[in-house]
């Protein structure tokens, strides 16, 4: 599967479940700030990319799970620089640059955008990961 | 006298019926069901009303994330950390808290949960 291809699938996941037009999205749009996306809409693009693309996304992959419950990672709302870090590390997708000069955790979900997708899914196609049950 | 108990937070959460009539038709059971404990999934493949009854349980257990401080950020496994037990058609409890308050309201749309959870207060 080409690039164009991966592109092609993660913008039909986006429009079903947002209800937009595959036209309206770009990779640097933000899934909240710009498309509008809310928790189940998450939890919908999860389930649709699974089944487009045949894997199983563990939680957490994708997007941060429990990582901001964990002890010293958030402190008066912000992550820490160690909480940055680990972030960083769980999750490589996710371009952290802006984010990292105010680290308010209420604006994290804004950061994750449809690049972020792309460079998941290139990642998992690359690596032929299938789903468990493939 | 009931036992000292301390807020630990209040949560409210609304889901239009649009949004969630789109999610229910895109996604099998076997999808869905990844959101919910067994007991939700029996009542679930029960209910002669599926779109009411799961739009009343996700907004349950998004509310219980805003007032324990979560979010919907820890996925499908946050999502069944939490058993929502229905109390008639309006009200319900969160399982293995140490006291809840639940409560559905019609919105214009859609359905929307006020959810209040304590903890037992220090001695």
């Amino acid at each position: 599967m080409n690039e164009r291809e991966i592109y092609s699938k993660i913008q039909e996941c986006l429009a079903g479940a947002l209800g937009i037009e595959a036209g309206e999205i770009r990779p640097e749009s933000s899934l909240v700030r710009d498309l509008g996306a809310e928790s189940i809409d998450f939890i919908d693009i999860l389930f649709r990319l699974e089944k487009a693309f045949d894997i199983k996304i563990p939680s957490g992959e994708l997007f941060p799970a429990n990582l901001l419950n964990e002890n010293g990672m958030v402190q008066e709302g912000r992550l820490t620089p160690g909480g940055l870090k680990a972030l960083e590390a769980r999750m490589p997708y996710l371009d952290l640059a802006e984010f990292a000069k105010d680290p308010q955790v209420s604006k994290l979900a804004e950061q994750f955008k449809v690049q972020m997708i792309l460079n998941y899914i290139r990642e998992r196609v690359a690596k032929g990961i299938q789903s468990p049950s493939a | 006298m009931s036992p000292a108990k301390s807020l630990v937070g209040i949560g409210v959460d609304s889901v239009a019926w649009d949004r969630m009539k789109r999610f229910l038709a895109s996604h099998s059971f076997q999808f869905t069901k990844r959101l919910l404990v067994p007991s939700e999934q029996k009542a679930f493949q029960k209910t002669a009303r599926p779109l009411q009854f799961f739009a009343r349980l996700f907004a349950a257990k998004e509310a219980c994330f805003k007032a324990r401080g979560g979010s919907w950020m820890e996925g499908e496994t946050g999502f069944r950390k939490i058993e929502v037990r229905m109390k008639g058609r309006n009200r319900f409890k969160i399982a293995r808290e140490f006291q809840t308050e639940g409560k559905f309201f019609n919105v214009r749309d859609g359905i929307a949960a006020r959810v209040l959870i304590w903890k037992k207060a220090a001695p």
